[in-house]
């Protein structure tokens, strides 16, 4: 195509008069470098107009954790609430005026909160004193009004962006919103002839080179404000010549194309200002709240001053690492603003005068939880294209708990390093899922015992055999199929024909048989051959479809050895399952996300609430009730150790085959908890259930202080006393019995026993208890 | 339907979020009102008047079925407080009338009798 023009254009010259050959070849040669230019500065400006446009419309997604919620009798220390308030990106004051501050006195937290538009509607700013009584959030008080409130509610903290380019990270603002003094302060530091230029100022260049020169090094940068910006869209650092041709080039296109407002915005949203770990701060807006942890609104002119001085370096005049080279740049930068008249001597002496006072980088939320935030991002993609995610200022409300977060991600890295010690293995990794016992709320993940190293993300991806945590599936299955919490069955031998195997002898895990036990020891106990005996008389496909009920999806074939939990499923799947027990037989699927809404707060799409209830509350309540029995007296009786008995948890540990996996799983008043231990390469970790999983989710629980779990007790349950070693049944205490245990019965299932029972339980109170046991055995065979 | 007047709010600010609640049905809005029963809650999970009203939200959102499992959910946690278990058979005989069901709608009106 090229070719085909330069001939059009030759053809009028080529038999020209008065011209000597070798001036026609000069004529030639000029003419084709024209065209090539032409068509390269074509070539530039459509490469330069699809980034302005593309960066100007680009507003990444912004991922929230939950809002916290702040009441009087909530569990919350003031140092809790510090933590929450430096995650939500507040900062410590002397004392609180602005929105985002607080300040800390005896007892007491107070603290002026942001506006904050949440999906139900906008909340303003407001200032709240709250008192604290040890651990305990006593009380909140409005000030102004000094009435006390019920509650209120703080901004959440920004936990993650998606980005067109990955790890880039900024808050776009409109050219409204950038503060007259920053506009004027850049001018007059990095382009004093903005506005008059063209996109090039040969007078700066020239001033540059001269001060250059006479420094002998480079001082000064003669660079506009849109070269800048050109510079900035392709971030590369080579100083050659050819690079300064194009950025010239461009930066005239720019000029030539957009007015002076739009390349001041793009350039206050672009500019590169400092590093975060894996994340870069671009723009005025983000630089604010991470230097000084304020709106860009309500900084003082010596913050401005600190911020346009970084421009040069943010590196090189970071803060936070070079605090006097930093404050050194912004007095040089207050000088020129003194001398353009851009601020008054008063002001000019106050903001001399002022400290540096960037706030010290802690406990910054941003992509601290990556394994959180890949779940967030798989739900994402089910419904949104990457994209869109990435430019349409989307912000997405995730049920992420801060709080619940840090703990499990501390507690399992210490026990996990405890218990490489105490087997003498490495490479011990871990996976832990907490979620809200009602509503199915995801509130925090742990994908590995490193939080910030993503990549294998165990909790969603980590598939293994749950051995003995299937064991619920085969008891409640039981349970439907109307036996009762003590129904004798025999925990020996057995050896089940395999199709297309050897014949199957599963053996219990001490390898001894325990003869006849009433059911819910086979649970609490764990015991295999009681386990596959019921589930063998049950039938296998029952348990199945149980298991599936729970909230597992997948097909899985009916072999005996499913009986013992020879089934793969991730933790997250897990949680799921133990999910629907906890609350109760309903099922509710599980979220990480809560609502999304568009840039404009419109809400774009909600995952509310659902439920279904899946099993009979009366079956479930039982079966609760026996994993309490599990961590009362049974293989989760170690939990002791970390939970006061009387919290009453459920939960059930399990083993796979050779020690592989060992998991806990269980709940108490609030919270869902499942703990998977095990290695990358699946090898044998020294640890059961209750050695391994079982510590850890004990220190995390410790951790998070629960409420005692209490199952609401359904219609039509009757409770009897029992002993296990005798099966013999009262509705008071037995007298002088060593062992026995309050069990609820569903009012009809022991009616038949009920009156004999009863006779011989009044025999047994009267003449002691020894006599009448083996009549009581007796009918039981 | 008759107004749960006779049952005590939550305390606290649950019972402040399920007021916003009420007062956004009465307005039309059943949408911001989950809002409002979604945050109530996360407070008090177990509090089963505050379930029997999602699933008041449920039927005005024309969601008859989940009306329905809200309302099995609030009885399941409601224990003996009959006047709430009686409001929950009530509005899921409504529900199942939407739904066509009407030996189910029978049956709930059935159990929301024994109730009163």
């Amino acid at each position: 195509m090229i070719r085909k023009r330069i001939k059009k254009e030759k053809a009028p010259s080529g038999g020209g008069p008065g011209i000597a050959p070798a001036g026609k070849w000069l004529v030639l040669a000029l003419l084709l470098a024209a065209v090539g230019l032409a068509f390269y500065v074509a070539y530039l400006d459509r490469v330069i107009r699809e980034k302005f446009e593309g960066k100007r419309w680009a507003l990444p997604a912004v991922v929230y954790a939950r809002p916290l919620e702040l009441y009087p009798g909530l569990a919350l220390s003031s140092q809790g609430l510090e933590e929450e308030l430096q995650l939500a990106g507040y900062r410590r004051d002397k004392r609180a005026v602005d929105p985002g501050g607080y300040d800390r006195q005896e007892g007491a937290v107070h603290l002026v909160t942001r506006g904050f538009h949440f999906p139900d509607g906008e909340e303003n700013s407001a200032e709240y004193t709250l008192f604290f009584s040890g651990d305990t959030l006593a009380s909140i008080v409005r000030s102004g009004s000094g009435e006390a409130v019920d509650g209120l509610r703080l901004d959440p903290a920004r936990i993650g962006s998606f980005h067109p380019r990955q790890h880039e990270d900024r808050l776009v603002l409109s050219r409204a919103e950038l503060p007259e003094l920053l506009v004027k302060t850049l001018l007059a530091v990095e382009d004093r002839n903005f506005y008059s230029h063209g996109g090039l100022d040969p007078l700066a260049i020239l001033r540059a080179l001269f001060a250059n020169v006479m420094a002998g090094e480079t001082v000064q940068g003669g660079s506009t404000l849109t070269q800048q910006l050109v510079k900035n869209f392709f971030l590369t650092n080579e100083r050659t010549l050819w690079r300064k041709f194009n950025e010239a080039i461009m930066a005239v296109l720019l000029e030539a194309h957009y007015g002076k407002e739009d390349i001041l915005t793009a350039y206050a949203n672009e500019i590169f200002l400092g590093q975060d770990g894996g994340r870069a701060v671009h723009g005025f807006g983000l630089a604010s709240l991470f230097y000084f942890r304020r709106d860009l609104a309500d900084l003082s002119p010596a913050q401005i001053a600190t911020l346009v001085g970084m421009v040069r370096g943010p590196s090189y005049y970071d803060p936070r690492k070079h605090p006097e080279r930093c404050l050194k740049r912004r007095q040089v930068v207050l000088e020129v603003l003194r001398t353009e008249k851009v601020i008054d001597e008063a002001q000019y002496k106050t903001a001399k005068a002022a400290p540096l006072d960037s706030q010290v980088l802690t406990g910054n939320g941003f992509n601290r939880f990556p394994a959180f935030l890949d779940l967030v991002r798989r739900q994402l993609v089910e419904e949104y294209r990457e994209e869109d995610l990435a430019s349409d200022g989307m912000k997405i409300f995730t049920t992420l708990d801060p709080q619940v977060q840090m703990a499990v991600e501390r507690q399992l890295a210490a026990a996990i390093a405890r218990l490489e010690k105490k087997t003498g293995r490495s490479g011990l990794e871990g996976a832990v899922i907490i979620t809200r016992r009602e509503g199915g709320e995801i509130l925090a993940l742990a994908g590995g015992r490193a939080p910030l190293q993503s990549g294998f993300n165990r909790a969603l991806d980590a598939r293994r055999h749950i051995g003995s945590l299937v064991k619920p599936a085969v008891y409640l299955a039981a349970l439907a199929k109307g036996y009762t919490l003590t129904t004798p069955v025999e925990d020996t031998a057995l050896t089940l024909p395999n199709v297309g195997g050897k014949p199957w002898t599963p053996r219990n895990y001490d390898r001894s048989e325990h003869g006849r036990v009433p059911m819910y020891l086979g649970l609490a106990y764990s015991l295999n051959l009681a386990t596959v005996r019921i589930g063998m008389d049950v039938g296998v496909a029952k348990v199945v479809q149980t298991l599936k009920d729970l909230g597992v999806q997948g097909e899985f074939p009916a072999y005996p050895s499913f009986l013992l939990g020879a089934v793969s499923l991730t933790p997250l799947q897990v949680a799921q399952v133990y999910q629907t027990l906890a609350s109760g037989g309903f099922y509710q699927p599980q979220r990480a996300i809560s609502t999304v809404l568009a840039a404009d707060n419109s809400v774009v799409k909600r995952f509310g609430l659902s439920v279904e209830q899946r099993f009979a509350p009366e079956q479930i309540f039982l079966l609760n009730t026996a994993l309490q029995q599990v961590v009362r007296n049974g293989t989760g009786k170690g939990l002791s150790q970390y939970l006061d008995p009387s919290l009453n948890a459920a939960g059930k540990t399990g083993t796979s085959d050779d020690q592989r996996d060992s998991w806990f799983a269980g709940f108490t008043g609030e919270q869902v908890g499942v703990v998977w231990l095990g290695t990358d390469d699946n090898r044998p970790t020294g640890l059961t259930g209750a050695s391994g999983a079982l510590v850890v989710w004990g220190e995390i629980m410790r951790a998070l202080r629960p409420q005692p779990l209490e199952l609401v007790e359904p219609e039509g349950i009757a409770w009897q006393w029992f002993r296990p070693d005798t099966f013999a049944y009262s509705s008071t205490p037995f007298f002088l019995a060593a062992e026995q245990v309050r069990l609820p019965f569903l009012a009809g299932s022991i009616e038949e026993q009920g009156d004999s029972a009863a006779e011989s339980l009044k025999d047994s109170l009267e003449q002691g208890v020894g006599g009448v046991m083996d009549k009581i055995r007796g009918w039981f065979q | 339907m008759p107004p749960l007047t006779q049952i005590p709010p939550p305390p606290g600010q649950a019972g402040t979020l399920l007021a916003s609640a009420n007062k956004a049905m009465r307005a039309g809005q059943p949408d911001k009102a989950e809002l409002h029963l979604e945050r109530a809650l996360r407070l008090a999970p177990r509090d089963a008047q505050l379930w029997h009203a999602m699933a008041r939200v449920r039927f005005a959102q024309a969601n008859y079925g989940q009306a329905v499992q809200f309302c099995l959910k609030s009885n399941s946690l409601a224990g003996r407080n009959n006047a709430i278990i009686g409001q929950n058979w009530l509005l899921m005989e409504k529900a199942y009338l939407q739904m066509g069901e009407k030996e189910k709608a029978a049956q709930a009106r059935q159990k929301a009798g024994d109730r009163f």
